[in-house]
């Protein structure tokens, strides 16, 4: 309702006026302002006429924040103050223009029906104000919102006699109203673009209110839902629910924002996911939660699209390890290709020397080349076992055979079989520190790992030197070591060292197919031990063989 | 009588293989790798030359290089004999300019008539 703003006193002043008047004080001050403002003297006799002690209240109007303004029957202009003028001087330019002008000018063309229509309720029902809301012209065209009260002020005949408008400026409450409408707006539309389902729960009376959308995700007309807690966790899937309830319990308890996913099951037996996030209000005095209020989003089809994309990842892993085995084939085939044909092709050789030239070969050179060709044949078995093993081991199929095994004999076997490899160049030194007598392993396969670690020592010190071999007690068991002062271990390759083919970046020419140490950490591994290496480029290596104690009962 | 230079960092194969050039008439002068071959050439040039591809210091592919870089050896015919054997290995080895490329084992009946055709 428009309203005058009157200094307490003078309301005091009116009321006892009003009084006099047997008026409400609201007709008496219209009826004053159209006594103070009167421009056109009527010939009514009963017309109060402006008496000066009302002065007062012409320059009241003047001051007055909220439009006000008076106009003949036919809608021109007899009054208007200050801050109406004001605000339609664009319109008029000077004051005295604006009396006697149409005042359907002040109002947006699209009310101008309305203002006719309020006009025809005032002629009815005179002297009773009237609330109309008008959009009034603007000198930038964008309508702006007045709230106004026209009067048909009426003599005592009834006849009106002109009107009597007070309007207050309400473009900002309106705007923020639509303002807020369009926010409105724009959630709603937010929600149905997520398809988010709104709901609200009563926490004291268990009430549970849901919108449509909430009843679409679980496959049921909204007037079919209990609007009970009980008739939602009876939809949520039995193996969910005590999570999703622990879920909102503890969003409870904690005072934070309740997330979470379950599932729930339709009617029709088919599986929604869901994604719940809610916030509950407090309390302010018990703490205590009364409601929470929250969104449900469908994500079923994320939740598969997930899973694709996990079973497409678990795919590439499967492809990429196909591809690695693959290639691992490739280079196995590569190597074993060229490491087979180079002995193959000195038995070829020496075998076309025999056949061809036999009568021009002393005995000796006859023998020592079958010799030759015998060594070249065992280095052609050495090459097939590496590759069987490995193969073996690979499938699962290595046995080892753990017996008590004397450790002098074990060693002192090593040594004399390598006698022929280790020359003066490469003096080999045992170091026993061990207290221990007997180790409980598979000897053979132990004497396998031992022998390659002594070869690859010999190999890899192309200038010679010392390879010491060392048994000694470890925490966990024993340890078999073996050192020498070669070429070193380039640490790129450190990592790769133990896997089949693999060899290391500064081995040049040296020949080597690249299974002996997987072959070594396959046999340690099935002893529940493990291999550890140190090494200086350009100073040397040292393989260390660590298996732990067996007891007696783990020997078969 | 014609000088063949043997490149081969495998001694066993480098001196079976002499021996049964030797046998067919052949003049036999023997290197362990690439470089000790360059010097070799320097001093005696062979008529003809059979190289490993994979040895160490110098590499056969790299030995190739700079004969045919030098006015006095790039007309000496240069053979490759390898137990590198895929068709790809062949292929870049006969880029290169070799006049051959054998894979091991060698064809000892087809590989010495060859050779000696590569003398008329």
């Amino acid at each position: 309702m428009a309203h005058i703003d009157l200094p307490d006193q003078v309301y005091q002043q009116l009321q006892a006026y009003a009084h006099e008047q047997a008026l409400s004080p609201e007709a008496c001050i219209i009826q004053l302002l159209q006594q103070a403002t009167s421009a056109n003297q009527t010939e009514d006799p009963d017309y109060i006429a402006p008496s000066d002690d009302l002065s007062y209240f012409e320059s009241l109007m003047e001051t007055q924040s909220a439009y006000v303004v008076r106009t003949d029957i036919e809608g021109r202009y007899t009054y208007v103050n200050e801050r109406f003028y004001r605000d339609y001087k664009w319109l008029y330019g000077s004051r005295e223009s604006v009396i006697g002008a149409d005042s359907m000018k002040t109002i947006d063309p699209i009310d101008h029906t309305l203002t006719a229509q309020i006009v025809m309720r005032c002629f009815a029902q005179p002297n009773q104000p009237i609330p109309v809301q008008l959009r009034k012209t603007t000198p930038t065209g964008i309508p702006s919102y007045t709230l106004w009260e026209f009067t048909a002020l009426a003599d005592s005949n009834g006849e009106v006699q002109e009107f009597q408008c007070i309007g207050i400026d309400i473009n900002q409450q309106v705007q923020a109203e639509h303002q807020l409408q369009q926010k409105e707006q724009t959630l709603a539309i937010s929600l149905k673009a997520a398809r988010a389902g709104v709901w609200i729960w009563d926490i004291v009376t268990e009430e549970v209110t849901w919108d449509e959308t909430m009843a679409a995700h679980h496959g049921i007309r909204l007037e079919d839902f209990s609007n009970n807690y009980a008739g939602w966790a009876e939809n949520v899937h039995p193996d969910d629910l005590a999570t999703t309830e622990a879920h909102l319990q503890q969003a409870l308890e904690t005072q934070a924002p309740f997330d979470t996913q379950f599932r729930i099951v339709r009617p029709d037996g088919s599986i929604r996911w869901l994604m719940g996030q809610g916030i509950a209000l407090y309390d302010p005095d018990t703490n205590k939660p009364l409601r929470m209020i929250g969104v449900n989003i469908d994500i079923t089809e994320r939740k598969r699209m997930e899973k694709l994309e996990l079973e497409r990842t678990r795919l590439a892993l499967e492809l990429d390890k196909n591809q690695q085995l693959s290639d691992e084939r490739s280079k196995m085939i590569s190597i074993m290709s060229h490491e087979l044909r180079t002995p193959i092709a000195i038995v070829s050789t020496s075998s076309d020397i025999l056949l061809r030239y036999a009568d021009r070969l002393s005995p000796e050179d006859h023998t020592q080349r079958l010799k030759g060709m015998k060594q070249q044949i065992r280095r052609l078995e050495y090459i097939l076992d590496q590759v069987a093993l490995i193969n073996k081991a690979d499938a699962g199929f290595m046995i080892c055979n753990p017996t008590n095994t004397h450790l002098g004999t074990f060693i002192e076997n090593i040594t004399s079989s390598l006698e022929d490899i280790t020359s003066q160049e490469h003096h080999l030194q045992t170091h026993f520190t061990t207290q221990r007598n007997y180790a409980v392993m598979d000897a053979t396969l132990m004497h396998h790992a031992l022998s390659n670690l002594i070869t690859n020592a010999v190999k890899y010190s192309p200038d010679g030197g010392t390879i010491h071999l060392k048994v000694m007690d470890a925490s966990e068991g024993i340890t078999f070591a073996v050192q020498d002062e070669g070429m070193g271990i380039p640490e790129a390759d450190l990592k790769t060292l133990f896997a089949p083919f693999a060899r290391g970046g500064n081995v040049g020419t040296i020949h080597g197919t690249g299974l002996g140490l997987a072959i070594v950490n396959r046999i340690v591994q099935e002893h529940n031990g493990h291999v550890q290496v140190n090494s200086q480029l350009g100073h040397g290596s040292i393989f260390s063989i660590t298996i732990p104690k067996l007891i007696a009962s783990e020997v078969y | 009588m014609k000088t063949v230079l043997i490149v081969e960092d495998e001694a066993e194969l480098r001196s079976e293989m002499g021996v049964l050039l030797e046998f067919e008439g052949y003049k036999i002068l023997e290197a362990n790798d690439g470089a000790e071959a360059l010097s070799l050439i320097r001093k005696t040039p062979p008529d003809a030359i059979l190289s490993d591809v994979v040895m160490p210091v110098m590499d056969g592919f790299d030995l190739l290089d700079t004969l045919q870089q030098t006015p006095t050896t790039q007309h000496i015919p240069f053979i490759f004999i390898s137990a590198r054997a895929t068709e790809q290995d062949i292929e870049d080895g006969l880029k290169k300019g070799a006049r051959a490329y054998y894979t091991k084992p060698l064809d000892i009946e087809q590989f010495l008539v060859e050779l000696e055709a590569m003398f008329d």
